[in-house]
């Protein structure tokens, strides 16, 4: 660059600039979301919905008694193994559906059909098979799950450019190295991205599981609520299951961010 | 051998392979091909045809909403920062989270009715099609709407002539997405409440009668396949120009 | 081609008014970065062109070329000085100009015909007559038989067509062309080159030219302005006196050769303070 000195840039137009505004947005639309809330939930002939004032430290109770806390590690010890399992099986299974043209041409729609396919409707009938506790659980995570991870999985390996792949042999790889210096690289951004829609489907899996399958951990302290009427303790549920379901993708996106720091995003309001 | 050749083999592999698990592992535990067959004339002569229609109406009229909600409600959070900061931060909280926890919840509200499976059809599929929308508007090459600003375009005629198009593989990707929750959130709701189908199923799957169970599983299945080949199908037919997207493809929300 | 233009001729004879003057004074741009660190894009830039000129604005990428033609055009503010077309100062796109992209940017959505009618479209003009400004335009481009055919099924030089016919079609005083042959093969280049040498020098436009090819800027323009390195400044204004209609030997001529080498002396230097 020169050296010339430069004239001082003028000073940008807008006031504030747009991260801030759209912090204040934010910030205004949640005060004003809580404020609806309240108003409404502390009307005369309302009552199944508790206000935000009842909600919070009944959510702080909630948490510090050990309750949900404690819930939640139940929901999340048969979710962790389920989640292993899909991804062991999903990623092992996109490999082999991606490397062969049978395998996608005959493999490739019924794996979409499954992908599409309301897995709730397992539910009625899979106690016979693995019971209704833990591996009824775990095999309901899995079946939640292992599709999503399949099918970016073979994408990803699928999306690889033939160009680099060229590139490799014209380098003279051995098809190990291709494998793990080109394909393996290339595919991660599909591979991961699988990974976190698992995680996001094997929460709700788990949920399912906890609520339909047979009520206990997560799904307990909602249904004892719903059925008692403790619509605050209900809310509070609902409010938590979220907040844990929101962290949980909050943990696995910062992984992804970290492992592949070279992606830019897509996702917008990030 | 040609892909079709690759299908009828493998496919009918899989069929006989079906059947002579289910024979082998008896009716109790699976229900073979031929089992199941007879199980889909049984539902239909017991008259179940009718539960079937009642689940299809509230799907349709649950769907039918979320179209009308999510697509504006999605043009708005992809087109504007006040769109994005109120209401979209919302919509993708909501996406990242079960919404089956909120089922105890929505009885105390809608109560155990039409009204309560209608809503959670609507719930399931309105934050696939808001936030498709979203991307579809958001992801529209800048250099589209500097070519139309640069003949003089207004903010309404490049809404008409330049956004709605630029998005539509989007929304119909959205839309695809959004029927199979719709389908999704109807067998949840009604498994909840065990009315119509759930209950029914509950009902067989209780009995270990899973011919009937099959049958009606397979035509749920078919019922989400069909409605995402329609929607497809309208949308070539609509914009010839498009490409069909894939849910995985381009889109990181799901 | 020739052929093609007989009407052309006929439409340049009954005329437009040529008021197209484009005057710019002092202006200077910079861009705010992620980082929130300014960039120095343009410094004090100043030329005008007459009507009926056709001038070529070459420079090193990166130099602020093309944002220079946006700020002409008023698709780009600038942060110090003014631009005048016809006296008037531009405050956004007018209709009196219409814009040629380098990446062409047809609409997949619109057939080829209906691409040609964007611009008379967002005029308000009817149908009909948008209709026949298009079948005009395409069969002069020589495309008449792709009229419903999808951006998507043309070639890079077809769709490149399409975008001058596009711009064509508002019928504008001034024609912006951002690196419109830039991204197409050697051959369809000079193809191009010698169309539009012919299509402007019919219709009596007055064009401003962003270009990084020397010899393309030599063959078309009446003038070349060479940029410097960003902050971009313009380092000589030179005056190709080459008689028209110029044809492909013009390039062979030793005037043509000459002019070329000395913009490659001037960009040569930028390259080495790069």
């Amino acid at each position: 660059m020169s050296t010339i000195p430069v004239p001082a840039p003028p000073r940008p137009k807008t006031l504030l600039s747009r991260r801030v505004r759209f912090g204040l947005l934010r910030v205004g639309s949640l005060v004003a979301f809580l404020g609806l809330w309240q108003w409404y939930a502390t009307q005369p002939d309302q009552y199944a919905v508790a206000s935000p004032t009842e909600v919070g430290p009944d959510l702080w109770n909630g948490i510090t008694d050990g309750t949900l806390p404690n819930a939640m590690l139940g929901t999340m010890s048969f979710m962790v193994v389920g989640l292993l399992i899909a991804a062991v099986l999903g990623i092992g299974l996109g490999l082999l559906v991606a490397a062969s043209d049978v395998a996608d041409n005959t493999l490739t729609p019924l794996i979409n059909s499954a992908y599409a396919a309301p897995i709730t409707l397992l539910i009625p009938i899979i106690g016979v098979y693995t019971g209704i506790d833990f591996w009824g659980k775990v095999f309901l995570v899995v079946a939640f799950s292992v599709f999503v991870i399949l099918v970016n999985t073979e994408s990803g390996i699928r999306s690889v450019p033939a160009e680099m792949i060229e590139t490799a042999a014209a380098f003279c790889l051995t098809r190990r190295q291709l494998v793990r210096h080109v394909v393996v690289p290339a595919a991660m951004p599909y591979l991961l991205t699988g990974l976190r829609l698992g995680v996001g489907r094997a929460f709700r899996g788990a949920i399912v599981a906890d609520l339909l399958l047979a009520v206990d951990n997560l799904g307990e302290v909602l249904v004892t609520a719903g059925s008692t009427f403790n619509v605050t303790r209900l809310l509070t549920g609902v409010l938590f299951t979220t907040l844990v379901g929101y962290l949980l993708m909050s943990i696995v996106e910062a992984a992804e961010q970290r492992i592949l720091p070279w992606r830019t995003r897509a996702d917008f309001g990030s | 051998m040609s892909r079709t050749q690759q299908r009828i083999v493998v496919w009918g592999g899989l069929l006989v392979a079906w059947q002579i698990f289910g024979m082998i592992a008896g009716p109790f535990y699976f229900a073979s091909v031929t089992e199941t067959g007879s199980g889909l004339v049984q539902f239909i002569s017991n008259g179940h045809l009718t539960q079937l229609a009642e689940s299809l109406r509230q799907l349709l009229v649950g769907y039918g909403l979320s179209v009308l909600v999510g697509v504006p409600a999605g043009i708005i959070i992809g087109a504007s920062l006040i769109g994005e900061a109120t209401l979209g931060v919302y919509v993708r909280a909501l996406f990242v989270t079960s919404l089956e926890a909120m089922l105890p919840f929505f009885i105390l509200l809608f109560g155990a009715g039409l009204q309560l499976r209608v809503v959670v059809v609507f719930l399931f599929s309105v934050l696939y099609i808001t936030i498709n929308t979203a991307a579809g508007v958001r992801n529209i090459d800048a250099r589209y709407i500097e070519t139309a600003r640069s003949f003089g375009a207004s903010r309404l005629q490049l809404a008409r002539h330049v956004i709605v198009h630029g998005a539509l593989p989007y929304i119909a990707a959205g839309l695809r997405l959004g029927w199979g929750f719709a389908v999704k959130g109807m067998v949840i709701a009604e498994l909840w409440v065990t009315t119509g189908l759930g209950g029914l199923l509950r009902d067989l799957g209780g009995t270990r009668q899973l011919d009937q169970y099959f049958a009606i599983t397979l035509l749920i299945v078919a019922v989400g396949a069909i409605g995402s080949w329609a929607i497809e199908r309208v949308q070539l037919l609509v914009a010839p120009w498009s490409e069909v997207q894939r849910g995985v493809r381009g889109f990181k929300g799901e | 081609m020739t052929a093609d233009l007989q009407h052309v001729r006929r439409a340049a004879a009954t005329g437009n008014e040529m008021s197209g003057r484009i005057e710019v004074h002092g202006v200077s741009k910079w861009f705010a970065t992620k980082g929130g660190e300014h960039v120095h894009a343009l410094d004090s830039i100043g030329f005008t062109v007459e009507p009926g000129e056709f001038v070529s604005i070459i420079g090193p990428s990166g130099c602020g070329k093309s944002t220079l033609l946006r700020i002409v055009h008023g698709l780009v503010g600038a942060e110090a000085g003014e631009v005048l077309v016809g006296g008037k100062p531009v405050t956004g796109p007018s209709p009196s100009g219409a814009m040629v992209f380098q990446s062409v940017n047809l609409y997949p959505w619109r057939t080829t015909r209906r691409n040609v009618e964007f611009g008379l479209e967002m005029r308000g003009v009817g149908r009909d007559e948008r209709r026949a400004t298009a079948d005009r335009l395409l069969e002069m481009i020589g495309l008449q038989s792709f009229a419903d055919a999808y951006p998507s099924q043309l070639s890079g030089g077809m769709q490149q067509r399409v975008g001058l016919a596009r711009a064509l079609a508002v019928d504008p005083t001034l024609l912006y062309m951002d690196e419109p042959f830039g991204a197409l093969d050697a051959q369809t280049k000079v193809v191009l080159q010698g169309e539009l040498a012919l299509i402007v020098e019919q219709f009596k436009k007055t064009v401003l030219f962003v270009t990084h090819d020397m010899e393309e800027a030599v063959f078309l323009s009446d003038r070349v302005l060479v940029m410097s390195n960003r902050p971009g400044q313009i380092l000589e204004d030179i005056t190709v006196d080459l008689p028209r209609p110029r044809a492909d030997d013009v390039r062979r001529s030793p005037e043509f050769v000459r002019l070329k080498d000395h913009v490659w002396e001037l960009l040569r230097g930028e390259q080495h303070a790069e």
